[in-house]
């Protein structure tokens, strides 16, 4: 048996763990633009592992293309919602959080 | 296949009037979309009856966007040495994040600055403000021409502001842009 199936689900138990954090980061952190950190930063690391989970048990390399593309859109679309998300709240005079 | 492809790009080409110029930019479209067909298809191979409808759209490229060549100027070694980097800064941004999140004392000293960018080419620059907000600690909250407002959950504006300098000369490399180097205040 190789060891393939085994380094997958490990990958994919990593990104579990940070898309678990990103959640929890975004119920924790205190204003809307920390909480889109926590959501940006931990779901393109979470996708990533998962991504690279799936396609090592895949075993084609079409499939980890497919998924690699799809993180890439992933990525553009986190980072270009949480700037309109950001953009809205700082021109609608939304006040970043500061350490008391 | 190859008398097939041939064909229709010659009678593209007279309906067209393509130059030699044209026909490299085709070529290399069709190459990226035949790319692109493969990789949706999962590699199956029994889907190419659709090849007309790939050159359809190496055409349709050309002729509807004929801006968008000049914009896409990347470097090549840019991007070898510009993926390693993101990936490395990803998982460290990650890791910062979740370890913030699970933390009994939420430990943030968020602020905010603004950054006039040195990239004159207007694609690197909007590359540029999405990773700003992929990296570690920091997060493209407004972008206005030139001027990028950037949000920092934490640290020291010098720190920050030579973190996003150093983003901005690898973006730089990427497009294959020269940064105007006079030093800012």
């Amino acid at each position: 048996m190789s060891a393939a199936p085994f380094l997958a689900v490990a990958l994919m138990c990593a990104g579990a763990f940070f898309f678990l954090a990103g959640t929890i980061g975004f119920l924790r952190f205190p204003d809307l633009f920390t909480r889109l950190h926590a959501l940006t930063k931990a779901d393109n690391l979470g996708f990533g592992l998962i991504g690279a989970g799936l396609a090592i048990l895949s075993g084609s390399w079409a499939v980890a293309a497919k998924i690699f593309l799809i993180w890439i859109l992933l990525l553009i679309s986190a980072s270009a919602c949480s700037l309109l998300v950001a953009r809205g709240a700082m021109r609608n005079g939304i006040q970043p959080w500061r350490k008391p | 296949m190859l008398t097939y492809f041939y064909a229709a790009y010659a009678s593209m080409a007279a309906k067209f009037s393509m130059g030699l110029h044209d026909a490299g930019a085709f070529l290399r479209r069709l190459a990226v979309l035949a790319g692109l067909w493969w990789i949706l298809d999962e590699g199956r191979m029994d889907g190419w009856w659709f090849a007309p409808a790939i050159i359809a759209g190496a055409l349709l490229i050309q002729y509807v966007l004929p801006a968008a060549e000049s914009r896409w100027g990347w470097s090549a070694v840019g991007a070898l040495r510009f993926i390693p980097y993101f990936l490395k800064q990803s998982i460290h941004g990650g890791w910062d994040v979740s370890r913030r999140a699970f933390l009994r004392e939420i430990s943030l000293d968020p602020s905010m600055f603004e950054y006039p960018s040195r990239l004159s080419n207007p694609t690197a620059r909007l590359f540029f403000t999405h990773v700003i907000s992929l990296l570690p600690g920091t997060l493209s909250a407004d972008a206005r021409g030139n001027t990028i407002r950037i949000h920092a959950l934490t640290g020291a504006e010098p720190e920050l502001r030579a973190s996003a300098e150093l983003l901005e000369a690898r973006v730089a490399d990427l497009f294959g842009e020269t940064l105007a180097s006079e030093a800012r205040s």
